[in-house]
């Protein structure tokens, strides 16, 4: 009505003008003083509203709090077509709550009403509850439903019937799927032959076969953040395609090729772009389908280790409340394996940022038999049927792009073991003084060379273990000590990693590609001496053997931390420890032979 | 060095170099604006300088356009539609679901518990839930599939004493606000956590910005579902309700463009603009909503 009268646009000026704050502190104060800061530092405004009186003034509403116009702009959004809708509505902060709350800097904070305020607020609100029964107890006014048989309410529950019930509602009944059967995973079971792969690769292998399962392979959604080259992925792009709801309207550059970009509005792949808050955002919409949609679709976000849980972790948070199932894929792992790219490449501690968020469970697979167990049980764990664990899990499993041989399964292989985060790989041969090594991805390789070493130079006999998973093994230590400290008396649980090292004779050593405090995790539960090697700070650039000497994590630094305990303990010569140092010139990063050449990405 | 009279008119945003071919011409066009402007007053040359600057686009002629709208409803009162509901009704019980939020906020700082809450965030928004949830949000039962709406997480009071009235919350479960543990039967959560309230909170937003773009890409996995066939989401729609202040967080507007690239026209953004933030204006010398 002001706007119609305004024919200059004066008060359209003068709103466009006027600061936030200033709008701020008109409603803080009363309609005369808005008479007087707003209105009237133009005359035109001013006779505008000369008419109306300081209460008329006050009265007048900010568009966020009308009816008939938020009505008109959400009308507008759901019928607007072609483009996003974005509504921005002015209103006032502690609205209607009295002269101690609307508008004021510290009405945030504010956390409870006065008895005056609770009185002005009845009154603003036409809520009929009297002066006596407020003061009564002023910690606890009354609250006021007058039941469903009130007209209003009547109305107001008709009006979500209508619309189809209530809102917010979370349902989580979804549609049943069947999981990929054994055959899909064999493709891992046979080792690489003479061929070296990594893991990565690895995993990319069996992500295709899964993909291709009839019913199963179309409920995977693959979220790449522009690094599907990297890792192997842009041999799906024909095949499986990049979702765009425009589709595709250019000749791509490399049509001819057999693996040509391919966008698609019915494509499977989200690829987000050089964007890890997205990506996250998109593995929490596609985790929760299975609530949101009732229809069950599985991520598998791959990404750069170091810029997953270290950049976005507070989405994954949220999606851990979210309950969000899916596995995240920590590529290019460990601040050795990828050193050629550098400090701010080398991730050293994502499994420790991960071990934080309490819905992801995380594992470091040196092999790749390791990784189809893992996913399969996963898939078990979230959709698999009859499954008595938490199925809101998210999978974090760390790999990483240096090729090796991989070997074949055993015919023995300890299932149970891998899945609970340790099994042996290597059972030492013959008479000498025992040792038991633990590693983790691309670490056991390191161990397995540590092993031969101390057999070969030192007479040592060392047993190898690969652990899948170090956050594992802690929480079912902490699982077991916390059964004993409220249950005394009762039968006590021996965690699993002290009753799978019980009877291993000798100390033990760890190493991996990671901090210290990544293997330091299950010391509780270790029996008897446990030393821990680590690759702690930043990263830099350089060949792989050299960083991992550098750090004194590779196969000799493992021999010379195994015979200083053994010194220790009097089992071997007391020079051995001194005499290892100089052997393998411990000292010297270009006398390091642990691992390939290569680091980049 | 040349004054800016000497010198061409800016285009797109720069000064222009360009030698004026024909100062005669030039001049004489300025006159007729001069004489308009006289003539019939600032506000019709307006109008017709606008419909001037439509006609060159609609011929091809590049022209700046205009960033900022003024500040008023961009919807004018004579465009708004026939308005359905019972306004009347529906502002006696928004007063009731305010008065309950407040009364259950109060509540918990009784004597002995104190743990808080926040009173004034539901306050601002009250009226753009209850619009949103008197004429627009589906539920599950909805035909279409339902809506999903992300809900400011400092206003979760206010849909806690709209499930009072409701009838899907009672008077105690309200006096167990942000007593999870010590009250009797379970309380309720401070903040909408769907971990914490698995029948109720669908949507986690309490960490600011991260609402924003996981609504973003909520609308895109929408599409995504609908297109590769495995679930008709054509007829869902996400409702993300932010505040100014959150609209700082580099996520909620960073995810902005694959919202546009993406024609995503199943998702609106209602940013609730109450100039303020914890701790003062969201902008103080400047505003906010123009800004947007």
């Amino acid at each position: 009505m002001l706007l119609n009268a305004d024919k200059d646009r004066a008060l359209v000026n003068l709103m466009n003008v006027t600061p936030d704050v200033d709008f701020q502190t008109y409603r803080a104060e009363n309609g005369g003083f808005i008479r007087d800061n707003f209105f009237g530092r133009d005359p035109r405004t001013k006779q505008l509203v000369e008419n109306m009186t300081d209460d008329e003034i006050w009265a007048l509403k900010r568009g966020g709090h009308d009816y008939r116009k938020l009505y008109a702009a959400y009308k507008a959004a759901t019928e607007h077509t072609g483009q996003p809708t974005v509504i921005l509505a002015h209103t006032i902060k502690g609205y209607a709550l009295g002269p101690g709350f609307a508008g004021r800097n510290s009405t945030h904070q504010m956390k409870k009403l006065k008895t005056d305020d609770l009185k002005l607020l009845r009154d603003s609100l036409h809520i009929p509850i009297t002066d006596a029964q407020i003061d009564e107890n002023p910690y606890v006014p009354p609250y006021f439903n007058p039941g469903a048989d009130t007209p209003e309410i009547q109305y107001m529950l008709e009006r979500r019937r209508a619309l189809g019930g209530f809102v917010p509602e979370r349902r989580s009944k979804y549609t049943q799927i069947d999981l990929p059967g054994d055959k899909a995973y064999e493709i891992l079971a046979k080792g690489s032959g003479q061929q070296e792969v990594a893991t990565t690769m690895g995993l990319v292998r069996l992500f295709k076969e899964l993909i291709k399962d009839k019913e199963f392979g179309k409920r995977i959604v693959p979220i790449i953040p522009d690094e599907a080259r990297t890792f192997g992925l842009d041999s799906i792009f024909p095949s499986a395609k990049i979702f765009n709801t425009s589709g595709q309207h250019y000749m791509a550059v490399d049509r001819e090729l057999m693996l040509s970009y391919k966008e698609s509005d019915t494509g499977q792949i989200m690829h987000t772009g050089i964007n890890e808050a997205g990506s996250a955002a998109a593995f929490q919409a596609v985790g929760t389908s299975y609530a949101t949609h009732g229809e069950p679709l599985i991520p598998f976000y791959i990404f750069y280790s170091m810029f997953g849980f270290q950049r976005t972790g507070d989405q994954f948070w949220a999606a851990g409340d979210q309950m969000t199932r899916g596995f995240l894929i920590g590529a290019t792992a460990g601040r050795t394996t990828l050193t050629g790219e550098g400090l701010q490449h080398a991730d050293g501690h994502s499994p420790l940022i991960a071990a934080t968020n309490t819905a992801v469970v995380q594992y470091d697979p040196a092999y790749t038999y390791e990784i189809r167990h893992i996913v399969r049980d996963g898939l078990q764990r979230m959709y698999g049927k009859d499954d008595p664990r938490d199925p809101n899990v998210m999978y974090y499993i760390t790999v990483y792009n240096e090729p090796m041989i991989q070997p074949a399964e055993p015919g023995d292989v300890d299932v149970d073991g891998i899945l609970r985060g340790i099994h042996r790989i290597h059972a030492a041969q013959g008479d000498g003084p025992r040792a038991q090594i633990l590693a983790s991805g691309v670490g056991v390789p390191w161990a397995l060379e540590a092993a031969e070493l101390l057999a070969n130079d030192w007479g040592v006999r060392a047993d190898v273990w690969s652990v899948t998973s170090w956050n594992e093994l802690r929480r079912d230590g902490l699982a077991a000590d916390a059964q004993a400290f409220e249950n005394p008396g009762a039968p006590q649980r021996e965690a699993y990693l002290t009753s799978v090292l019980r009877d291993a004779p000798g100390p033990v050593v760890a190493t991996s590609d990671f901090d210290h405090l990544v293997p330091d995790q299950v010391r509780k539960w270790v029996p008897g001496d446990y030393s821990v090697l680590g690759a702690d700070g930043f990263g830099f650039s350089d060949t792989r053997q050299a960083a991992r000497r550098h750090f004194k994590i590779d196969g000799p630094s493992v021999v010379v931390k195994v015979l200083q305990e053994l010194v220790r303990r009097g089992e071997v010569a007391p020079d051995a420890q001194t005499q290892a140092i100089q052997k393998y010139d411990l000292h010297n990063v270009l006398a390091g032979t642990s691992g390939n050449a290569g680091g980049d990405s | 060095m040349a004054s800016h009279e000497d010198t061409g008119p800016l285009i797109n945003g720069l000064l222009s170099q360009v030698p004026d071919i024909d100062a005669a011409e030039t001049g004489e066009w300025i006159e007729s604006l001069d004489g308009l402007i006289d003539d019939k007053g600032g506000p019709r040359a307006r109008y017709i300088l606008l419909n001037l600057l439509r006609r060159a686009r609609q011929r091809n002629v590049a022209v700046p356009t205009s960033i900022n709208t003024p500040y008023v409803n961009t919807i004018g009162v004579h465009e708004e539609p026939y308005f359905p509901g019972d306004e009347a009704v529906e502002r006696r019980y928004r007063g009731w679901i305010r008065w309950n939020a407040a009364v259950m906020v109060t509540r918990a700082q009784r004597p002995g518990i104190g743990v808080g809450g926040h009173i004034s965030s539901y306050a601002s928004v009250a009226t753009l839930y209850e619009v949103g949830l008197n004429h627009f949000f589906r539920g599950k039962d909805h035909p279409g599939g339902g809506d999903q709406v992300y809900f400011q997480g400092h206003s979760a009071p206010g849909q806690y004493a709209r499930g009072l009235l409701e009838g899907r919350l009672s008077e105690h479960q309200l006096d167990g606000f942000r007593q999870e543990l010590s009250h009797a039967g379970g309380g309720l959560p401070s903040y909408p956590h769907p971990r914490l309230m698995p029948d109720f909170w669908e949507f986690p937003t309490v960490s600011m910005g991260l609402g924003p773009t996981s609504a973003i890409y909520q609308a895109w996995t929408n599409k995504y579902l609908h297109n590769r066939g495995i679930k008709d989401a054509s007829d869902q729609n996400v409702w993300a309700f932010l505040g100014d202040g959150e609209m700082d967080e580099p996520e909620s507007r960073g995810a902005l463009q694959l919202a546009a690239q993406q024609n995503l026209d199943n998702l609106t953004f209602v940013v609730n603009c109450n100039l303020q933030r914890l701790d003062g204006p969201v902008r103080g010398n400047g505003k906010i909503i123009q800004e947007l």
